[in-house]
């Protein structure tokens, strides 16, 4: 990894406020301590379970929750941007930059706009175009790019598929030429068939354009198609970080190899030797103590319990985050 | 005889724009203690092919006049689901002799109604089991599945639990009437993949213990392989294949079902490309003559497919597919 970072989380922290009255008031740390580097021009994947905080870390490098504590930069080489301090002329000029992909191609679409002005909205809100010929000519040109034609662009939402619609929600995110784009859990609601084919424009996009994907998603198999580097997250912590092929060869963490092991394999005869993993992720607003993962992890001791491990890095960017992990790799 | 036997199913709505079809000429049989997989993508006419098991669907449905569906009560007499109307009549099968489990859990439960209330309520109906006992027995089923401190559990409402325990609460609703057949249309699809593995095995073991049959609806192949003793799949309201599991995914015989399991990402793998099924289902307005696929498979022959429905054709007693390519090839 000798590319320079696009986004780079130090100690970074997200936390909400829940609670009935106001002395009563918890604070929910959604993200907690989180350091990543997110190299310029790379897939970068993050996988967890649903409240791991997956979804809120990649909306605070958006700038769309407020950061509460640590740093965030982002850096293309031409400008900077802190993302933890950020005036609202910044923030202006910071969202022609980064952008974000919904998951729920129904949902993010408004059915009472023209797939045109949808596409087009953002230019115009921006003020990236100036006339209403430069604008067509940029929605053709990002539409082309996502496969909509001409005619598509005349119609309604409602009159498309759930992959067309994720295509129009692509252009949509892509027109105002962002580098850096956010895909939020963006293939989780297609069929199979149809996330093929995103995945694979998706792909095309980022090496057409030099963009670099921040991707979301809750399926390793997905992340191990597309992403280069990925982070395991739980409970608002990256537990593991890898390049993926390292990731996939040789999980670390105890909750990597559990989440590996619930993959539904495809051969009717393989019935998941590993262990299945007890329980479900703990609520946030009441975290054990020690390692977060100890509650579920099959390994846990007394250490696990009292102390919380620190994330270990070896030289070829492989982090993880468990008290035992030479052991646990030594017996495997 | 088998405990399910659809012969000639047909389905259509009565629309503003005319009649849609969205079950054409559906014919399969279950036996108890099967699991069968129906697969397809959205808009394949799995969910209505379902529903019509208990002739849940819309108002405007026309089923054809060839359709049988027996269905075997618990006293060894057989009902044809198709010859009933009245809601009292109706009331045997729906949520009598077959139950269903729904893919959102927190859409199937009343969001004002203790669950434990719901469990009663159905019970009432369909037992002859006193108000005492029937909340008994739900506390049983809620401890059965999996719920901790069941005697709690029942008196919460849905937004108390994580998605993963509605699910087993939803389970434990459907299989407390001892049903004779039980759908699960899309029951993981909205878990995590821990929580999945989890709901898979608690669904084999139940299968071996109340030995029922089971209607398995879902798009992910992976969850089949795991879970089905047979496949059916779908496409746009017509069956195209059908088999033991091991017979169907290792030794897929119609186009579209290698499709679908060369569009899924494999773990063992990661360089294979992902390889999308073109286009995407044609609306149920306009389908295709002959050949329902013909638009979208890559080895069409031309007229025959476009003209000609094809018939099925047997790789063994088992394992049949519909489609033009196999009966040529069998011919040669």
């Amino acid at each position: 990894m000798t590319q320079k970072p696009l986004i780079s989380a130090r100690n970074l922290s997200v936390s909400f406020p829940v609670g009935g009255s106001v002395f009563k008031r918890q604070q929910l740390k959604a993200v907690d301590g989180v350091t990543l580097d997110i190299p310029k021009g790379s897939f970068f994947g993050v996988v967890g379970e649903s409240g791991s905080g997956k979804t809120t870390l990649g909306r605070a490098f958006l700038n769309a929750v407020p950061i509460a504590g640590g740093q965030a930069t982002f850096d293309d080489g031409s400008v900077q941007f802190a993302l933890d301090n950020m005036s609202a002329s910044d923030l202006k000029s910071y969202r022609r930059l980064a952008q974000l992909i919904f998951q729920d191609p129904y949902a993010a679409l408004s059915p009472r706009m023209t797939v045109r002005d949808i596409i087009a909205e953002p230019l115009e809100v921006m003020g990236i175009t100036k006339t209403r010929a430069e604008t067509d000519t940029r929605v053709r040109e990002i539409a082309a790019k996502c496969r909509l034609s001409l005619e598509h662009l005349r119609r309604f939402p409602h009159a498309f598929s759930g992959g067309q619609r994720q295509r129009i929600s692509i252009a949509r995110a892509l027109a105002c030429g962002p580098q850096f784009v956010v895909a939020d859990e963006s293939v989780a609601a297609l069929d199979v068939s149809i996330q093929a084919d995103i995945l694979n424009l998706l792909k095309s996009l980022q090496q057409d354009l030099g963009l670099t994907f921040m991707f979301i998603s809750h399926d390793l198999s997905v992340v191990a198609h597309t992403c280069d580097h990925v982070a395991v997250m739980y409970l608002g912590r990256i537990v593991e970080s890898a390049p993926t092929r390292d990731l996939f060869r040789n999980p670390r963490h105890p909750y990597t190899q559990a989440l590996f092991s619930a993959i539904p394999s495809l051969d009717p005869d393989d019935q998941g030797s590993a262990q299945k993993l007890q329980g479900e992720i703990p609520s946030p607003t009441n975290q054990p103590t020690g390692c977060k993962f100890h509650t579920r992890c099959p390994h846990a001791d007394d250490l696990c319990k009292r102390q919380e491990p620190a994330l270990e890095a070896d030289g070829g960017g492989h982090q993880v985050m468990c008290h035992h992990w030479k052991s646990l790799m030594a017996v495997a | 005889m088998s405990l399910l036997d659809v012969q000639n199913l047909t389905l259509q709505f009565k629309t503003d724009e005319g009649l849609v079809t969205a079950v054409d000429d559906v014919s399969f049989t279950l036996e108890k203690g099967e699991v069968m997989g129906l697969v397809g993508e959205s808009g394949s006419g799995k969910s209505v092919t379902a529903k019509s098991l208990m002739k849940l669907n819309a108002n405007n449905a026309v089923y054809g006049s060839g359709s049988r569906i027996d269905l075997q009560l618990d006293m060894g007499n057989s009902v044809d689901v198709m010859t009933l109307n009245r809601p009292k009549d109706l009331q045997l099968v729906r949520g009598g002799a077959v139950s269903m489990i729904f893919q959102e859990p927190m859409a199937s439960f009343a969001p004002a109604i203790p669950i434990g209330k719901q469990m009663v309520e159905q019970l009432l109906i369909h037992t002859d089991l006193s108000k005492a006992g029937a909340k008994a027995l739900s506390i049983e089923m809620l401890d059965r599945v999996g719920i901790s401190d069941a005697a709690t559990r029942f008196n919460q409402y849905a937004f108390e639990m994580s998605g993963g325990m509605r699910q087993r609460a939803m389970i434990a609703m459907a299989l407390s009437t001892k049903p004779q057949l039980l759908i699960a249309d899309e029951p993981t699809t909205a878990l995590d993949v821990t929580i999945q593995a989890q709901v898979i095995d608690l669904m084999k073991e139940l299968v071996a213990e109340f030995d029922m049959g089971i209607i398995f609806i879902t798009h992910d192949l992976g969850v089949v392989a795991q879970t089905a003793d047979k496949v059916a799949v779908m496409y746009l309201g017509r069956m195209v294949e059908q088999g033991p599991v091991r017979d169907v995914i290792r030794n897929p015989q119609h186009p579209y079902t290698r499709g679908l399991i060369d569009a899924l990402p494999k773990l063992d793998d990661l360089d294979a490309p992902l390889i999308p099924v073109p286009g995407d289902i044609p609306s149920p307005l306009e389908r295709p003559s002959g050949c329902v696929f013909h638009t979208r498979c890559s080895q069409s022959l031309g007229h025959m497919c476009q003209t000609q429905i094809p018939q099925w054709s047997h790789r063994n007693l088992d394992h049949k597919c519909a489609c033009h390519l196999v009966l040529e090839g069998a011919e040669k």
